[in-house]
């Protein structure tokens, strides 16, 4: 196939399917050995950013995903009204957080960290799919332990967990600063 | 004074109004102020009991922790105040591990925003055109139903029943119409398309019902309103509903 054919292939493939698709499941389709297709998705996900189109593909855990580009949310929004979605209250993204960079935790060592019950966060958090349960802990109860989703990093645009910023340690006066690169 | 017109901030827990109170009075979390940070603590639950806001069990902890310490820092050092641990030490732990996640958590407050206006597709709903589902089947003779009726018989008895002979006081033989049989596969059949031969005979397990539902298969054969089919010799057995169009070719 030329490489053009690849690319259209891709293309249809991902519109078709909506959902994230593995480099593996396109390799098994398409025929075409990973590090090549990866090369060419690089190269279409740099195609789309580079004619601002109004579609994009996404990168996430080593699945591809097409979606649309948030500068043209506006217009598309115009057209379907989208449902009401609010986002995450202080208390879901605390948790979120403790949960994104702890994984797996129980729901103990989330209250620890927090000082207040959390368990109304997480209940969302898991409602909105962005935590779920990891197994459970091989301690007195066995607790059960919570990690994120791949809806979470989609969500927030990480392609992996890696993907997540440092944390800097506190300066002299005890300020925690994010470094995001 | 009207009772709405102040405003309270709302936290998440008392850490989160610790670390309110430490940004206010712009101090440094290694040295707080324990006793003024504490009188500004506690005047904080003060005015939420006024305004009947209930004051969840973690702020009444805290305020008995921040009280404690306090206490503490006030009792004269008698040993060496290098080797004394300073009694804030575990407060300030506790506020650096929250500060962390509570930045991280405004950090995923600014991306959430950036990235909930990306919008994604469901996925097609591809229909194929369906396939010949009997392709490839033959079909079978008497002697096979035969030797899978055994089989049947075989699997039943490895279940072994508490000894029949224990339930015949109790339950005496029922009479089994071999119509009635006859009409519950046609009717099983009407429901599914076809049925695996062993599937009928599942739920069963006395012995003259599995004897005339069997029964009734061989003579559904023989009016060729079902028929027997098989991939390959030693596969499954499959009934299947005769239409009126098979039935012809089947009465050839």
């Amino acid at each position: 196939m030329e490489i053009k054919e690849i690319e259209a292939c891709i293309e249809g493939i991902l519109f078709a399917a909506g959902d994230p698709v593995s480099i593996d499941t396109l390799s098994d389709v398409l025929e075409i050995d990973k590090n090549t297709l990866k090369a060419i998705i690089k190269r279409m996900i740099d195609y789309y950013h580079y004619e601002r189109r109004g579609i994009q593909i996404i990168e996430v855990e080593s699945c591809y995903q097409l979606c649309t580009r948030p500068q043209y949310y506006e217009y598309i929004q115009k057209m379907v009204k989208p449902k009401h979605s609010q986002g995450l209250s202080n208390a879901s993204l605390e948790t979120l957080a403790i949960v994104a960079y702890n994984q797996p935790v129980t729901r103990s060592n989330i209250e620890q960290i927090r000082g207040v019950n959390s368990d109304g966060a997480l209940n969302t958090l898991i409602e909105r799919g962005l935590v779920e349960e990891k197994g459970r802990l091989e301690a007195p109860g066995r607790p059960i332990l919570f990690g994120t989703t791949q809806n979470f990093l989609r969500c927030f645009g990480f392609k992996a967990l890696d993907d997540l910023p440092q944390i800097d340690y506190p300066d002299n006066q005890g300020q925690i600063e994010i470094d995001d690169n | 004074m009207n009772k709405l017109s102040f405003k309270l901030e709302v936290f998440e827990g008392p850490l989160d109004l610790l670390m309110h109170l430490i940004e206010k009075n712009k101090v440094n979390i290694y040295d707080i102020p324990i006793a003024e940070i504490t009188d500004q603590y506690l005047g904080y639950l003060e005015r939420m009991e006024e305004m009947d806001l209930e004051l969840s069990s973690e702020f009444l902890m805290m305020a008995a922790n921040l009280l404690y310490i306090k206490s503490r820092m006030l009792l004269p050092k008698y040993s060496d105040p290098e080797e004394e641990e300073d009694p804030r030490q575990e407060l300030v732990d506790k506020l650096l591990e929250y500060q962390k996640y509570k930045r991280i958590s405004e950090y995923f407050g600014d991306r959430q925003h950036q990235y909930n206006h990306i919008l994604y597709k469901e996925p097609e709903e591809i229909e194929l055109p369906e396939q010949d589902e009997y392709e490839g089947f033959m079909p079978l003779s008497v002697e096979d139903l035969i030797k899978a009726f055994d089989n049947i018989f075989l699997r039943k008895s490895r279940l072994a029943p508490p000894s029949e002979k224990a339930f015949e006081k109790i339950v005496k033989y029922e009479l089994i119409s071999i119509k009635a049989k006859a009409a519950e596969i046609l009717e099983i059949l009407k429901q599914n398309k076809r049925v695996r031969f062993t599937e009928l005979f599942e739920a069963l397990c006395y012995r003259p019902e599995i004897v005339a539902r069997f029964l009734a298969v061989l003579e559904l054969i023989r009016d060729h309103r079902i028929l027997a089919v098989q991939k390959a010799i030693g596969k499954d057995i499959y009934l299947l509903r005769v239409d009126h169009k098979e039935r012809e070719m089947g009465n050839d």
